[in-house]
């Protein structure tokens, strides 16, 4: 069982490791069939120097048949260089070093928030099913699954920010804030930044737990197991979280797996609502200022987390899940 | 009547009755939507007689400029989604009735697909090829968008595969593509369907995030995303500008899942099933 176990979870890092390494080839096919200079914007800047151009040509590659870009590529990326960025000018690594952070802060609190919020929703709405609230908590799950990420924001940006005032529309700390304010009055300026963008995040994460945890909840409240619990006299309170709840998690965290691309998709645009300076808002800045490699930083560092992620997400559903476990 | 049943019908009513607006309304109101008005005096105005949704902040009449967005939101959606559902069900059939191998090969890029965010498949093509035309960012959102329904179609074959008709078709000695095309593919329509118009509104939506960020269709052209994108800057002071367009969407965007919801529940295999 034990060796069993260890090689199932070398071929799902292999696994893994095979997608993102698709992910690296497609991406650098479309690099590469698209007309024009990837490096078109040192191309067109005067004030960079002929040889700094050609230099940087060579440096990346950019005029070496596909096969060997993808082995340069990934012969680089395994040893830390993802190359340099010309519009950041700074090598693409640091770049992502730095956005990194904050996209997993956004990203790790929405996740925690969303699936406790989710599961929260569909717990009351079994408990009220057919009533007023479950009603009412069905319809704003509704609403947020069917309106886009950035309409929420901009939503909760204008309640909270412009009308009530309580929370900053953006950013990830308060500039005018004293360097040498308290590390209390810093992490409060802190959290409040990220108070919004996270909020917002979590809600898209929970309407999609909701929407699924209600379902699983509710099948499990007609399986026989429910039936017997109760017909031995447990209270419907201890029924709900004790016996079916048991049932029905076991699916919501294979779903926390299944909603990482989801995820990473919010994240980005959420970050650009915010000016959160993460993974998307570098992505997009990096397609603003024409910028592939950087673009491209973004993207196999994220299919990597996500993929991962998935993988990790997979094993624990595993552990969790009597039934599995039994299967593997 | 029953409930689900009448769900189904305003959702489709609701739907057909955007589309119909997308379709005859900037025949109807005969306003170009990319007119620029006098700024000092028509910009930003509230809805009046002449522009019944008021004007935008270059003075352009704001219930033409949502008409045309329909337009192009709708037509993006429908492209993307009709290019995943031909890709999405030919996989799905293809695989179901394919040697164990092939089905499983066809399974292992369906995951790879869901397995990667779709946004970044976006931001790799616009990083190579630049802003696309709208029609090209509707196929490539409609070949990124395939995986989940072809997953769909291939279990309804699979089931649908070894059951008594198709395997009386079988003995009969009906080759497999005659089975596949007269007996399995109609009944496979209903899941199509209802995850084809899960993909339009996926589509839709996700227009509106990438137009919102600047890297939608291009301006002036007005998508509903786009139009959100322009009245945000004046959210405080002219709100129907951004509030108007996200209507749109919500409404589109939940008739859509109610009907596919309906479409699927309310298929004939469910109804002698009873579950569910």
């Amino acid at each position: 069982m034990r060796g069993g176990g260890a090689r199932a979870l070398a071929f799902a890092l292999l696994r893994g490791a095979a997608v993102v390494f698709v992910v690296v080839l497609v991406s650098l096919v479309l690099l590469h069939l698209a007309p024009g200079d990837p490096m078109a914007r040192v191309a067109d800047d005067a004030s960079v120097p002929d040889g700094m151009r050609e230099q940087l040509r060579a440096q990346m590659g950019t005029d070496r048949p596909l096969p060997e870009q993808v082995v340069r590529w990934v012969a680089y990326a395994v040893r830390g260089d993802l190359g340099f960025s010309v519009s950041a000018g700074l090598p693409v690594r640091d770049a992502l070093a730095h956005a990194l952070p904050y996209t997993l802060l956004l990203g790790g609190i929405a996740l925690v928030v969303g699936f406790a919020l989710g599961i929260g929703i569909a717990l009351a709405q079994v408990r009220t099913a057919g009533r007023r609230l479950d009603r009412w908590l069905a319809a704003g799950a509704l609403a947020i699954w069917a309106l886009p990420e950035f309409l929420i924001a901009l939503v909760l940006i204008e309640l909270f920010s412009l009308r009530l005032g309580w929370l900053p529309t953006s950013g990830v700390r308060d500039l005018m804030l004293d360097a040498g304010a308290g590390a209390g009055a810093q992490l409060i300026d802190r959290a409040r930044h990220v108070a919004l963008p996270a909020l917002t995040l979590a809600l898209v994460v929970a309407a999609q737990v909701a929407r699924h945890q209600r379902v699983a909840l509710q099948e499990a409240w007609g399986e026989p197991f429910v039936r017997a619990a109760r017909s031995r006299g447990v209270r419907e309170g201890a029924l709900l979280l004790r016996h079916a709840w048991r049932a029905a998690l076991a699916p919501t965290i294979a779903l926390a797996g299944l909603a990482l691309p989801t995820l990473a998709s919010g994240a980005f645009v959420i970050e650009y609502v915010f000016a959160w300076p993460g993974m998307g808002r570098l992505a997009f800045q990096a397609l603003a200022d024409r910028d592939p490699h950087l673009a491209l930083g973004c993207v196999v560092l994220t299919a990597t987390l996500v993929v991962f992620g998935g993988t990790f997400m997979d094993i624990i559903h595993a552990r969790v899940d009597p039934r599995r476990a039994r299967a593997a | 009547m029953s409930a689900p049943l009448r769900r189904v019908q305003v959702a489709a009513v609701v739907l057909g009755a955007v589309v119909l607006a997308a379709i005859i309304g900037p025949w109807l109101w005969h306003v170009d939507p990319n007119a620029v008005g006098p700024l000092a005096t028509a910009a930003g105005l509230p809805p009046s007689a002449a522009h019944p949704l008021g004007t935008d902040e270059n003075a352009r009449d704001v219930l033409a400029r949502l008409l045309a967005g329909a337009r192009i939101s709708l037509a993006f959606g429908l492209l993307a989604a009709s290019v995943a559902a031909v890709v999405g069900a030919a996989v799905g059939i293809l695989a179901a009735l394919s040697r164990p191998w092939v089905d499983r090969a066809y399974m292992s890029v369906v995951d790879l697909g869901l397995a990667i965010p779709r946004l970044l498949v976006l931001i790799i093509v616009t990083a190579g090829f630049g802003r696309l035309p709208w029609g090209w960012l509707a196929v490539t959102m409609g070949v990124t968008g395939w995986f989940g329904l072809a997953r769909l179609v291939r279990a309804r074959t699979r089931e649908l595969a070894s059951g008594d008709f198709s395997v009386a078709a079988f003995a009969l000695g009906a080759p497999t593509w005659r089975v596949a095309a007269r007996h399995l593919l109609p009944n496979v329509t209903g899941t199509i369907t209802a995850a084809a118009v899960l993909a339009f509104a996926n589509a839709i939506t996700l227009e509106a995030a990438l137009s919102f960020i600047g890297q939608g269709v291009a301006i002036p052209t007005a998508s509903w995303g786009s139009l959100i994108n322009e009245g945000r800057a004046q959210l405080g002071v002219t709100p129907w500008l951004t509030v108007l367009p996200a209507i749109a969407i919500a409404i589109t965007v939940v008739a859509a899942g109610a009907l596919a919801d309906g479409v699927e529940r309310g298929a004939p295999w469910r109804s002698t099933g009873g579950a569910a």
